[in-house]
């Protein structure tokens, strides 16, 4: 049961950090994304995507009752919350190192809007330096 | 009614069995995490998809009426199956099963109830996309019983369980707008919506 929802978590962290890229690219976010060129970032969640159901259906037989070691409904649910927040600050952090030379923005503009101009932790330091002000 | 269920059941899984590859499809589009985890990939990237802070905020609270709307149309299920309980089609017949043998009432179907609801609610803000998830849904119920583990009813029952629910939470979200928007703006200060 460990090692199965530990497979599950793992595919949805792969899987929903590839379906970033991708949401990343088509709402223009470029403060989120791991690759400057669109396509490219395009193809990388995609393949993304593709290697988290991979790595999770080709190991080991899934279709397996929630009795015997599967995942039932509720618990699918948490861990899947679990895998896209993971994913989401995986994201966020190593976003933000790649796209280190991107440009600070001076004001305080709220949410993913901002993070078209600038990396997320880069607008989290603006905002903090904001309230200190 | 229930006879015509039982025959359009033994002709479809009838063709279970015949063909290795189309069985191995079968089987994988049934499975309890493939069509679930794709439908949540897409609710996770319409998250941050929007192109402007209206479209993202419509597609945020959409959101949460598909995630109130799925687990209003399984409670509903849950507490339907206390009253009705229908066996497996495994149980009373020749079949070809190509799953494991669940333990719960066969109508009406959760993972279909679940898939219409995610149809339905992301209908509601976005046509284009809803077509192409209808697709998926209307897949995944059919393999469910291509592999044995239901009756058509059972899906079509679970179908329109997750639809009726829709407009419910979309209702319940409605009065809650208030509450959600100031959350959402909250997570905004934080940079995640």
């Amino acid at each position: 049961m460990v090692s199965f929802a530990f497979d599950y978590y793992l595919m949805v962290v792969i899987a929903a950090a590839g379906t970033l890229q991708i949401a990343a690219v088509v709402g223009d976010i470029r403060g989120l994304l791991l690759f400057s060129n669109t396509i490219v970032g395009y193809s990388f969640g995609i393949s993304l995507v593709l290697f988290g159901y991979l790595i999770f259906f080709a190991t080991a037989e899934r279709n397996v009752n929630d009795t015997l070691g599967g995942l039932d409904g509720n618990v699918q649910f948490v861990l899947f919350l679990i895998g896209a927040i993971t994913a989401a600050l995986v994201t966020f952090v190593v976003s933000s190192v790649l796209n280190r030379r991107m440009y600070e923005l001076d004001d305080t503009t709220d949410g993913l809007e901002a993070l078209r101009r600038t990396t997320y932790l880069k607008a989290v330091l603006v905002r903090l330096r904001s309230i200190r002000s | 009614m229930r006879e015509l269920d039982e025959v359009i059941f033994l002709w479809v899984n009838g063709w279970a069995g015949k063909f290795t590859a189309l069985d191995e499809v079968m089987r994988l589009i049934a499975s309890d995490y493939l069509v679930p985890v794709t439908l949540a990939l897409i609710l996770f990237a319409l998250w941050f998809a929007g192109t402007d802070l209206e479209t993202r905020e419509r597609y945020q609270i959409g959101i949460l009426v598909a995630v109130f709307a799925v687990a209003l149309a399984n409670s509903s299920i849950e507490v339907l199956n206390n009253f009705y309980f229908r066996d497996r089609p495994f149980l009373n017949h020749e079949v070809e099963l190509l799953f494991y043998r669940p333990t719960d009432s066969s109508f009406p179907s959760n993972s279909a109830a679940a898939a219409f609801a995610i149809t339905g609610s992301v209908g509601l803000f976005h046509r284009r996309l809803a077509i192409v998830i209808v697709s998926l849904a209307a897949l995944y119920a059919f393999s469910r019983v291509y592999v044995g583990v239901h009756y058509p009813l059972d899906v079509l029952g679970g179908a329109v369980f997750g639809l009726v629910a829709v407009p419910i939470a979309a209702v319940v979200v409605g009065v809650m707008r208030p509450v959600l928007l100031l959350s959402l703006r909250w997570m905004r200060l934080m940079l995640v919506a």
